[in-house]
């Protein structure tokens, strides 16, 4: 992990009778960060939270080692946002609304600069001067994304970021994250669903359910935790493979077994006792092992496992 | 924050909340409520040799003009602001301006101004033009009711104003707080409908206490500022609006100015969460 720039410290917060975040501790670091957790796992309230727009029922919220309620005029000055629920000045054209929020920030409102802004977000020439409310969803996304990169913020926190866009979209959008990451030095925070793409570009990864952080870390530490504490795919080659297939569906541990093609998918949840009893159960069938092999999890087998433990 | 910053913000938002076809009908529906009591009397005020009586009746005709405009501008002014904060709070737009570095005091100020000072300059100069089209004949009449109106309209829209916000912050929601707030500020309206001083000489004693509300206390207040007297005082002289001074209206005036908007300005800054 990275330098850290953020810290949530047993944040606690309650609506009504609902909690959001319940003794929340995160750490976010400087580079690209990936926020991950099924629907209502607190992500957004973290976000609202780490502007000032809310206040925690108890602990502590900082970025940049400021208090996020108490300093938050001075957070936002720093910190660009772009949230998954898209609201602009809909009677402005989208040149108009980026002016706009220039000003706001205290940003250069050069037109110049803005048309090559909105030029990188890749939104037409021809749009920049149509007013917003006729705009597509890609291109409020895109308008978006511009205003949360104005004034060169030391962090960006994107809420589903591509949501409304095509897969080459997509791909385009996450480049031009990874190249304002390495090339200007600015953070993200981004919180998605879409996890193949976070596992991408993600340098650190912070994983929450029910308002509780379930994992933090960089990508190989978070699969390391999931081999270790979870369901694990294997790919065995053996034969004849239905001898060893009907024994090792008789076994308690295997959780999914497939043939496909001349291989054995086994998907079990003791790895330890799964290498254990394979060649038990090859030899006594009088078959012959040809190659065991352990597929590497993903983040999305990782939040899978994680968010299904129990008490997780 | 800057101050060009401050007003690039107040213009987005007079853009935003005046944008058509807003504008169009709070215009039409001012010019439509006051035209219907403009009065042919300009004949009648030029010849002023008539009792000081029949006089006293044909200038009540002009707080009568500003009681008729006043029900669009209540209703207007406390539909526009529960519409502007809810609709902000419910599509997410004041999630985002208030993750920029605009202060939630900038921020409330800017949204409570963009809905009263339009409002107050458009109901000042309708009641100052159609007071005019009926007195035309008396300039100095028609300039001191356009100055009195003013302030008058000012406090009134502040109020109304803090009704539209308190139901906006409490509701959350677009069409729930427009309809509350323009049910709450119809109702709070309609006694300056009511004609006091005739139900007063009925002997209706509660009415004695209608002046103290706060349209009914406005209107009192602006017949104080243009020295208008209703007929047959003397039956009724010893009512709350005529026993107390101008002054007090004017104390209350500013009191329910700031009864509403003081507070909910104070939790807007210290306490609202922006979680929609």
């Amino acid at each position: 992990m990275g330098e850290v720039i953020g810290e949530f410290k047993s944040v606690t917060k309650r609506f009504g009778s609902a909690v959001a975040l319940d003794g929340l501790n995160l750490k976010i670091c400087r580079g690209i960060n990936g926020l991950i957790g099924p629907n209502g796992a607190g992500k957004t309230t973290a976000i609202r939270l780490s502007l000032g727009l809310i206040k925690p029922d108890a602990g502590c919220a900082e970025l940049f080692g400021l208090d996020c309620w108490n300093n938050s005029l001075a957070i936002r000055g720093r910190v660009g946002v772009l949230y998954e629920k898209l609201a602009f000045y809909d009677n402005l054209s989208g040149l108009e609304q980026l002016r706009l929020m220039a000003k706001l920030k205290g940003a250069s409102d050069s037109v110049v600069k803005l048309r090559k802004l909105l030029c990188l977000v890749e939104l037409d020439e021809s749009a920049h001067g149509r007013r917003v409310g006729g705009y597509s969803a890609g291109m409020r996304q895109r308008l978006g994304l511009a205003q949360a990169l104005l004034g060169k913020p030391e962090l960006v926190i994107l809420d589903e970021p591509t949501a409304n866009l095509d897969p080459l979209n997509r791909a385009k959008i996450l480049d031009l994250v990874v190249f304002l990451s390495r090339e200007h030095g600015i953070s993200f925070l981004i919180s998605s669903h879409i996890l193949p793409e976070l596992e991408k570009v993600c340098d650190n990864f912070i994983l929450m359910n029910k308002g509780k952080l379930l994992r933090q870390g960089v990508l190989e530490q978070m699969l390391d935790k999931s081999s270790l504490l979870s369901v694990v795919k294997f790919v065995v080659r053996v034969q004849p493979i239905e001898a060893v297939a009907a024994l090792l569906g008789d076994e308690g541990y295997v959780e999914d077994l497939l043939v496909i093609d001349d291989s054995l998918h086994v998907t079990v949840k003791d790895a330890t006792l799964f290498k254990q009893r394979l060649p038990l159960l090859v030899g006594q069938v009088g078959a012959s092992l040809d190659e065991v092999r352990m597929v590497r999890s993903d983040l999305e087998s990782v939040f899978k496992s994680a968010v299904t433990e129990k008490g997780a | 924050m800057s101050a060009r910053a401050n007003l690039a913000l107040l213009r987005a938002e007079v853009g935003k909340v005046w944008a058509s076809p807003i504008l169009e009908i709070t215009v039409a529906l001012m010019a439509v409520m006051t035209l219907m009591s403009v009065q042919p009397i300009t004949e009648l005020v030029r010849h002023s040799d008539f009792s000081s009586v029949f006089r006293s009746a044909v200038m009540g005709s002009v707080s009568a003009t500003a009681a008729s405009l006043m029900l669009p501008w209540v209703i207007m002014c406390g539909v526009l602001m529960a519409l502007s904060f809810a609709r902000d709070y419910e599509s997410g737009l004041m999630q985002s301006v208030l993750s920029t570095p605009v202060s939630r005091k900038t921020f409330f100020t800017v949204k409570f101004f963009a809905v009263v000072l339009p409002l107050m300059l458009l109901s000042w100069l309708l009641t100052t033009f159609f007071v005019g089209l009926s007195f035309y004949s008396d300039l100095l009449m028609v300039l001191r009711f356009s100055l009195c109106v003013l302030p008058v309209s000012f406090l009134s829209l502040m109020f109304c104003g803090g009704l539209g916000v308190l139901v906006a912050l409490v509701v959350k929601r677009t069409i729930p707080a427009v309809l509350t707030s323009l049910l709450a500020n119809f109702f709070i309206w309609y006694p300056a409908n009511i004609d006091t001083e005739w139900l007063l000489r009925e002997g209706v004693g509660y009415v004695n206490y209608l002046c103290l509300t706060p349209h009914e206390g406005a209107l009192v207040f602006l017949d104080r500022l243009l020295g208008i007297v209703p007929m047959g005082i003397s039956q009724i002289e010893d009512a709350l609006q005529f026993t107390l001074s101008t002054s007090s209206f004017a104390v209350l005036l500013i009191f329910y100015a700031c009864v509403l908007v003081i507070p909910l300005f104070v939790y807007f800054i210290r306490r609202f969460e922006v979680c929609e």
